[in-house]
């Protein structure tokens, strides 16, 4: 069992050293939403149908990753959000457009506008001081219900098991080259929630466990 | 009678379902028209959409008038306008190129920043260009929106200017501390006011200034050529000057705000400028308070060093496709009944009678949440499906225990298992993060289910 656990733990420390190293060379792979890209807006009188011009941009754009989104709610004005845009792909996706819908648009007057990467730490930043706070709060709590078991024993998991799994999802995502997202994030803040509830089970079946133990030793 | 039991608890479940899952539809105004009573749900900004908006740095020249004193910016004031005010256009820009650093860039990001959480945001992104300069925001759709477009990009700049030469400037913001909204009543009505607090030393000034003495000291320092006499030698010349009743002239962002001269001393280092009209209609005051806040916002978080303005400005809907979310929840689904089958092959008619009990607590949640209008984000759904985990689990536990007494031990031992998870959840739901307080309200809601549901739900249908 102590073997097992063993191997284990250094399967875990390699997946991590293993991650760092990736992120330190290549960084993270960004999903669009916070990656550097190009955006134009387009507009009609009519209406634009968001399955049309999906057609329209992937014959200019080919396997370059788009997303073409509604702007308002008037259903006449879409944006065309991709890594990159260059001025002969929007002069071909304003002219595709024209001819679909018989406007006189102008590619001169269609801005490629350029949106800066959000900072992944920028993202991240704002669970950080929650995440501490409440670690801390739930360390005190365990440490005064589970002394029976050993308050270093407590302290060392309840802060080592939080940070190892981060770590741990963070370098899966890093080797594997998982677009970093709002999704990724929302799961690592499930897995430290998963993790704390877990942690509550195992001290409090360890303690009930030393309870029996003292009850029947008496 | 074992049946009749059995039957009239699944008609319950199936009432309970039914109204979780479908709703309660009442005649709406006109009676032929119904209208579901229980609200639907509340998403966030993930999956709505969001207002995006680019902020560049302005370009405009400074506008001067005839005593080439500031007046504005070519923002401000087009061709026209300078001319029939008789102003001119200088060739100076607002923003001179020696400060269009990478250090200011952030500097402005950050007040921005602090601007957009101090108006009450609690979702948005915000990067920028460090090339350009360029500040990039997603904040939600909604009734701050407009408010928190037109004022992010003020400079949050505050004098204090002499009326009749503004040369003379007593106060700027390195003197001033901070700005609160207060409320004042008369006889006539209520009125809001923006009560401004400076420092020390603009607490002194203000002294001087309201009791018609302003001194000014100058300080002279004097060195010898002699080398004996290369000791520090100052001169301390004091001139005073006695001024009639001072009349100031508060500036912020540069635009005159108002104009007065002090009715009494002031010796506590505030001024309170009254926002708004002296009314008793509440709509009005609470306009007012709003307007308040915001120019206290501004105050509070800094003076940008550099002049942004709104280049774009639009709604955008979310990029996360409605049949994204479909399949998540389609996926999500097929596991639990999945998981739910197999409580039932295993368990056998006790299974059969927890899954009702496990459908009926679904559709009472998802009550739950529409009725106290949880914003739903990409949190909480990863927060909701903890909750159905661990009622699962909770079921699994409960389903072959027939002894009352064992029940509310084993039930006692998932409270305190559960401890933990909920405090944590009613401090997520204080954050002012909006995906946080998400999680932490769809959490809450959930366990206090789980708590009441078993005991109550869950235990009446098992028949112990």
């Amino acid at each position: 069992m102590k073997n097992k656990n063993l191997i284990i733990y250094i399967v875990i420390c390699l997946i991590i050293i293993a991650g760092i190293a990736v992120w330190e060379a290549k960084g993270f792979r960004t999903e669009m939403q916070f990656a550097l890209r190009k955006e134009i807006e387009l507009t009609n009188y009519t209406g634009i149908d968001i399955s049309d011009m999906e057609s329209i941009v992937s014959e200019v754009l080919g396997n370059t990753k788009f997303m073409v989104q509604p702007v308002e709610t008037f259903g006449n004005a879409v944006v065309v959000v991709a890594k990159d845009i260059t001025e002969e792909q929007r002069d071909s996706i304003v002219t595709k457009f024209n001819e679909k819908y018989g406007t006189e648009v102008k590619s001169e007057n269609i801005k490629i506008e350029s949106i800066p990467f959000t900072r992944i730490k920028d993202v991240i930043k704002e669970y950080l001081a929650p995440g501490i706070a409440t670690l801390l709060l739930v360390l005190v709590y365990f440490i005064i219900r589970y002394k029976k078991i050993g308050w270093k024993q407590v302290t060392l998991k309840t802060i080592l098991a939080p940070i190892v799994s981060e770590l741990l999802l963070f370098s899966i995502i890093s080797i594997t080259r998982l677009p970093f997202s709002r999704f990724i994030v929302s799961l690592g803040v499930g897995l430290y929630i998963s993790i704390i509830i877990a942690l509550t089970v195992m001290f409090e079946n360890k303690r009930n466990k030393l309870l029996k133990e003292l009850e029947s030793n008496t | 009678m074992k049946k009749l039991k059995l039957v009239t608890k699944v008609i319950a479940i199936i009432i309970i379902c039914l109204i979780g899952f479908v709703g309660i539809y009442l005649p709406w105004k006109k009676p032929l028209e119904m209208n579901n009573k229980i609200k639907d749900f509340s998403l966030g900004k993930d999956f709505t959409g969001y207002r995006e908006i680019f902020l560049d740095l302005s370009e405009a020249n400074k506008v001067l008038d005839s005593d080439k004193k500031v007046v504005g910016d070519t923002d401000t004031y087009d061709d026209s306008s300078i001319k029939s005010n008789k102003y001119t256009k200088s060739e100076e820009k607002v923003n001179s190129s020696e400060s269009l650093t990478v250090e200011n860039y952030e500097k402005s990001k950050s007040i921005v920043e602090k601007r957009i959480k101090a108006l009450g945001v609690q979702e948005y992104n915000l990067s920028m260009d460090k090339e350009t300069g360029r500040i990039y925001i997603q904040i939600p759709e909604n009734s701050l929106t407009d408010r928190v477009v037109s004022n992010i990009t003020e400079i949050g700049s505050i004098e204090l200017k002499d009326s009749k030469d503004s040369s003379k400037v007593f106060l700027t913001n390195q003197n001033f501390k901070n700005a609160k909204v207060m409320y004042g009543s008369t006889t006539t009505g209520s009125a809001v006011y923006l009560e401004m607090q400076f420092d020390k030393e603009g607490k002194n000034i203000l002294k001087d200034l309201s009791e018609n003495e302003y001194k000014k000291i100058e300080e002279e320092k004097s060195s010898s050529e002699d080398e004996e006499n290369k000791a520090d030698e100052s001169d301390k010349k004091e001139t005073e000057e006695k001024a009639e009743q001072k009349e100031v002239t508060i500036y912020m962002s540069g635009s005159e705000v108002t104009s007065t001269s002090f009715e009494e001393p002031v010796t506590d280092g505030k001024i309170s400028l009254r926002m708004g009209q002296v009314t008793k209609d509440t709509d009005s005051l609470q306009e007012s308070a709003t307007s308040a806040n915001a120019v206290a916002t501004i105050l509070n978080n800094g003076v940008m060093p550099l002049k942004y303005k709104v280049a774009e400005n639009r709604y955008i809907k979310s990029e996360i496709k409605t049949n994204i979310i479909r399949n998540l929840l389609i996926v999500v689904s097929v596991v639990f009944v999945v998981l739910l089958v197999l409580m039932i092959i295993k368990h056998k008619i006790r299974g059969v009678l927890a899954t009702l009990s496990y459908i009926a607590f679904v559709s009472l949640y998802l009550v739950l949440l529409r009725i106290f209008n949880v914003t739903i984000t990409m949190e909480g759904i990863i927060g909701g499906i903890i909750v159905l985990a661990l009622n699962y689990i909770i079921n699994i536990k409960l389903i072959n225990i027939k002894d009352n007494k064992k029940y509310y031990k084993t039930y006692l031992d998932i409270i305190i298992k559960l401890l933990p998870i909920f405090a944590m959840s009613i401090i997520f739901v204080f954050i002012p993060v909006m995906s946080l307080s998400s999680l932490g309200m769809v959490m809450f809601w959930g366990i206090a289910l789980i708590l009441a549901h078993n005991v109550a739900v869950t235990k009446y249908i098992l028949d112990i």
